[in-house]
């Protein structure tokens, strides 16, 4: 067994080495510690996840029920993949755009990574509120400090006032758990949420929705995404989008519909109608965007939306399918968003009209683009398929209306094709006429994001095994 | 064992001849699927992998049916890409091979899929590698259009199919093909009608009949031998390959008559549109979709044995006039009709394979599309009947209006005679022209095949072969020029029915909503922010509250003492 508490001592050394490191002007770069931490926390887990994990509890404050407790709910396994794996595959890019105060963005960048790891992994909602918000706090700085230049004040303003709004709810849904069983144990309080009366019920439940459609987003508090995206540099946007989201998605399956599941069966119908409603309506905005990243910003929307729609069918299929989505999405929207720096990069621009022809300039590139857009548009045999598959099953068993947001899926179709088309095809123009190939090392990482979608795609049984979720 | 044949052509590409990769892969599948078709002829095999848990499984099933189509699939691949070799020499070699292996592989596993759930992964594999085939010519803004137009009108269809799976699952628990259609008892009526029309949609979108054709004549942008595999030969018939397995389930539904209503609308436009053109790759384009339509009236008419056995002609015939298109815009860089005309080809070794090719199109007897014809019309009432003779009329006139301008007299030009052009060529006209030995063989292997030639058989030879006089008459002897007046007309109402600008408006509609939709989504941004603003500036002014000047105090203490009297004075 391995003990749960290692995955988050790795990160931990990781932050003193870069301490140490700068203090003492040793000449190993900070890349270094962290990619080795990134690797040795991935064997862990991935060593962890066939052994089995072994939780730890030690009491911090006792008159509130605080303590250090550790260990995996039902639906750790799969977000966990995520919030290990992520960071690894986002430092690739963070070791091309940083270049200024580089110790400082690391430190901040394992410190989100421990948080990333820890609230999977933390049974106290106390300790899980405070490993959620380090997680808000460093991803502020870090858009803050090293995002884009034009914006990147007002997104990263904007980022920490809707989420700070949301881990508010969150934090008053905890409280009145707290006050109504008296523990802040999520096992306990599953097991005595009987005590709690039906309007305070409702009362938490409320408040874990509106943190859920601030964090997944849903329409209509999902303005801060797109800037967001837009002003954090290509690593923040992986993490943002392949972890950050997901909390959303994580606090609802865990404090809404696992606690909940009447109240989220009687409020079923509105939120389904308000979930498909979002999905047409970010496939419609995404439509309008000449930005390529703020259209995948966009689209990564819809996505949540889809997983929303699920998570509020309420049935086993559904649920699974909104598991395997919400890991798929993390790989493919990621890769999405690296492809997106790279056109930066390498073209100086991510605007589709001044775009073209790349596919004769940049053959790798083009590859990985034409793959990451077919991976989202749910091909078969890559990692959305299955998701969506499952998706749309669940959806039509809860409640057959909600079908129509497969008119979202065309319309996805359309302006990823146009996209595609619009970067790749056609001829090229004539600023970009010497511009070069990416590198096998980008390669690299573009591959390894395609060897967890394919996986996935192939074998979805993979993450379906590694959660049980009981309604 | 039949996985092996969806997996052999998905065999490495990364050597320099990868056509012979390619093409060795393609042989290993004909050969395989020939001995499966003799070994287990009238028994069927399933062969089951477990996928999500054990309801998802994906199931592949070999019987009579599924195994003739794998060696139809695994021959035509094989004929197109010996004549690929002729007709991509100066392409890339690799990424074509790579996609078109990518689609032999998934059509040959379509074929053979005995779950839905694997049927339409290999749907959907086979949209994507059309798309990719498509555009293969990326520097061609309109190949690229073409393939983009492509994938998202099949998606309409794609989606559908997976809505439709969705109802299945939910009510039957199962994707097993023969398990959904012995339960199809359980279904209620208008579950019965949701799943057949989805079902249908899926089918109408993928082999490009009314109201989704107009895809597949901008899907000719793409190279010819994808032409001829996939938007003739085997693809897009998939559509029909689809509703000859469900045909209970339509028939159970009853939208049978709807079926064979849209096959004889859009044969009719087909036939019209084909008439108009003058873009050889473009006509056989339209005539592809005749065919195809001509499978859904059969199917319309619960003939699947004569659908099948038409799909399996037209694969055939079609893929051999697609070849001579080709060896025309290899040798010539020709691809009008009219400026065909001009070269007078009639005594190059091309026209007697395009003789058969469109004599089979036009469905002459003794060719082996003869007696598709008469096996296809065989559950055909009156009125389809004669609207079937006036299809057949209007088809022989636009075959051989093709024939006698493109190989209109005769001269000393040559077209060279290549050996990966001619060998395809002459074996698939060959195939076309010995009809009847086929038939003898596909009664044995369809049971309930059969044909039957009667007085409106007769009636069709008669109006094909007025068709072809008449042909003969304007475009081999020029009299074209008479008939200004009514092609003028005939013009004007075509551009009518072909209504490829609604479809531009429809994509212009989303993309206009979109607008709308992210201005309204700026805007919504916009007022976040200006909240923001205000907050800020409600604090910045609310500060001097608070500033801790006692004189302030004094005044605001004193201000509200006299507020607050005066309202007791005037209350009390």
């Amino acid at each position: 067994m391995i003990q749960l508490i290692g995955l988050l001592l790795l990160p931990a050394i990781g932050i003193l080495a870069l301490i140490l490191r700068a203090a003492t002007n040793a000449r190993i770069s900070e890349e270094k510690i962290v990619a080795s931490v990134a690797i040795a926390t991935a064997f862990l887990f991935f060593f962890g996840v066939i052994i089995g994990f072994n939780g730890i509890s030690f009491p911090i404050i006792p008159s509130i029920n605080f303590s250090f407790t550790l260990g995996l709910t039902g639906i750790s396994i799969p977000f966990l993949l995520l919030a290990v794996i992520m960071p690894a595959l986002g430092l690739w890019s963070a070791y091309k755009e940083i270049n200024k105060n580089k110790t400082l963005f690391y430190i901040l960048y394992m410190f989100s990574y421990l948080s990333m790891i820890a609230v999977f992994i933390s049974t106290n909602l106390i300790l899980f509120f405070i490993f959620w918000e380090t997680i808000l706090i460093s991803f502020f700085f870090i858009i803050m400090f090293w995002g884009e230049k034009e914006i990147r004040r007002k997104a990263s303003m904007k980022f920490l006032i809707f989420t700070q709004f949301g881990s508010l709810t969150l934090l008053g849904a905890f409280i009145l758990l707290f006050v109504y069983t008296g523990s802040f144990n999520i096992n306990v309080i599953a097991t005595s949420i009987q005590t709690i009366p039906s309007y305070v019920a409702y009362v938490i439940f409320f408040f874990v929705l509106i943190t859920a459609f601030i964090k997944m987003p849903i329409f209509p508090f999902h303005s801060w995404l797109p800037d967001a995206h837009v002003g954090a540099p290509t690593a923040g946007s992986v993490l943002l989008a392949g972890v950050l989201l997901k909390l959303g998605g994580y606090a609802l399956l865990l404090f809404g519909i696992m606690l909940f599941p009447t109240i989220a069966g009687s409020l079923q119908i509105p939120l389904i109608a308000i979930a498909v409603f979002t999905a047409i309506y970010s496939t419609l905005a995404a439509s309008a965007q000449k930005d390529f990243k703020r259209l995948v910003a966009y689209s990564s929307i819809f996505y949540m939306s889809l997983a929303f729609l699920v998570i509020m069918s309420l049935n086993y299929i559904g649920q699974n399918g909104a598991i395997v989505l919400i890991v798929s999405h993390g790989f493919i929207v990621g890769m999405l968003f690296v492809l997106a720096g790279l056109l930066k990069e390498k073209t100086g621009t991510r605007d589709l009209d001044k775009l073209g022809g790349l596919m004769l300039k940049m053959p790798l590139y083009a590859f990985f683009v034409i793959f990451g857009v077919l991976a989202t548009l749910g091909v078969p045999g890559l990692s959305n398929f299955p998701g969506e598959l499952l998706v749309f099953i669940g959806a039509y068993a809860a409640y057959p209306l909600a079908l129509l947001s497969l008119f979202a899926v065309l319309i996805a179709t359309n302006y990823y094709l146009s996209a595609v088309k619009r970067i790749l095809f056609v001829s090229v123009p004539k600023r970009l006429a010497k511009i070069k190939d990416i590198s096998p090392w980008d390669a690299m990482q573009l591959a390894m994001f395609s060897i967890f979608i394919v996986i996935i795609g192939i074998l979805p049984s993979v993450i379906v095994n590694s959660f049980n979720f009981v309604v | 064992m039949l996985a092996s044949l969806v997996i052999i052509p998905l065999i490495g590409e990364r050597v320099i001849k990868s056509y012979l990769i390619a093409i060795a892969a393609t042989i290993i599948s004909l050969v395989t699927s020939i001995i499966f078709s003799v070994a287990y002829f009238g028994t069927s095999i399933v062969e089951s992998f477990p996928w999500i848990g054990s309801a998802f499984s994906l199931s592949l099933i070999g019987s009579n049916l599924t195994l003739t189509s794998a060696v139809l699939v695994s021959f035509v691949s094989l004929m197109v890409l010996l004549f690929s070799v002729f007709y991509m020499k100066k392409e890339p070699q690799e990424r074509y091979y790579t996609e078109m292996s990518l689609f032999i592989a998934s059509m040959l596993g379509l074929v053979l899929s005995g779950s839905l759930l694997l049927f339409y992964i290999f749907w959907e594999l086979v949209g994507v590698s059309s798309y990719l085939l498509i555009g293969f010519w990326y520097k061609k803004e309109r190949a690229v259009a073409a393939g983009k137009k492509a994938l998202v009108m099949t998606r309409i269809g794609d989606v559908a199919f997976l809505a439709a799976l969705a109802v299945i699952f939910i009510n039957l628990n199962t994707f097993s093909i023969s398990t959904i259609l012995q339960s199809l008892t359980n279904l209620s009526q208008p579950l019965l009608l949701l799943i057949s029309s989805l079902i249908i949609i899926a089918a109408l979108s993928k082999s490009a009949q009314f109201p989704f054709y107009t895809w597949l004549p901008d899907a000719m942008e793409g190279p010819t031998p994808v032409s001829a595999l996939l938007h003739s030969a085997t693809m897009v018939a998939a559509g029909a390959y689809l509703l000859i397995l469900l045909s209970p389930l339509i028939t159970a539904a009853g939208l049978d008559i709807i079926i064979t209503i849209v096959g004889l609308l859009t044969a009719f436009l087909a036939a019209l549109l084909a008439l108009n053109n003058t873009h050889f790759k473009r006509i056989l384009a339209y005539s592809t979709i005749e065919s195809l339509a001509f499978m859904f009236m059969a199917i319309g008419t619960v003939n699947t044995a004569g659908a099948m056995f038409y799909l399996i002609t037209h694969a055939l015939f079609k893929s051999l006039l697609f070849f001579v298109s080709g060896v025309l815009a290899v040798t010539l860089g020709i691809q009008d009709i009219y400026a065909l005309r001009s070269k007078r080809l009639l005594s190059s070794w091309l026209s007697i394979p395009a003789a058969i090719g469109f004599a089979s199109l036009a469905g002459l007897p003794p060719f082996m599309s003869f007696f598709a014809h008469a096996s296809l019309t065989i559950g055909f009432n009156l009125y389809e009947s004669i609207l079937f003779v006036i299809i057949a009329f209007l088809t022989a006139l636009f075959s051989f209006r093709a024939f006698f301008l493109i190989f209109n007299k005769r001269s000393n030009q040559k077209i060279e005679m290549r050996f990966s052009a001619a060998i395809p060529i002459y074996i698939l006209a060959s195939l076309s022209a010995a009809g009847g030995a086929i038939v003898i063989v596909f009664n044995r292997v369809l049971l309930n095949f059969a044909y039957s030639i009667d007085i409106f058989t007769l009636a069709t030879i008669m109006s094909t072969i007025i068709g072809i006089v008449i042909a003969y008459e304007l475009f081999y002897l020029n009299r074209i020029d008479k008939l200004y007046s009514i092609r003028h007309i005939t013009d004007k109402l075509i551009s009518r029915i072909s209504y490829d600008s609604l479809i531009t408006d429809v994509g212009n509609l989303v993309v206009h909503m979109g607008n709308v939709v992210a201005k309204f989504d700026a805007l919504m941004s916009r007022f976040y922010e200006g909240s923001a603003y205000t907050a800020l500036f409600m604090s910045s002014k609310s500060r001097k509250l608070e500033n801790g000047d006692t004189h302030s105090y004094i005044i605001a203490i004193l201000i509200g003492a006299i507020a607050i009297l005066a309202v007791a004075t005037v209350f009390i």
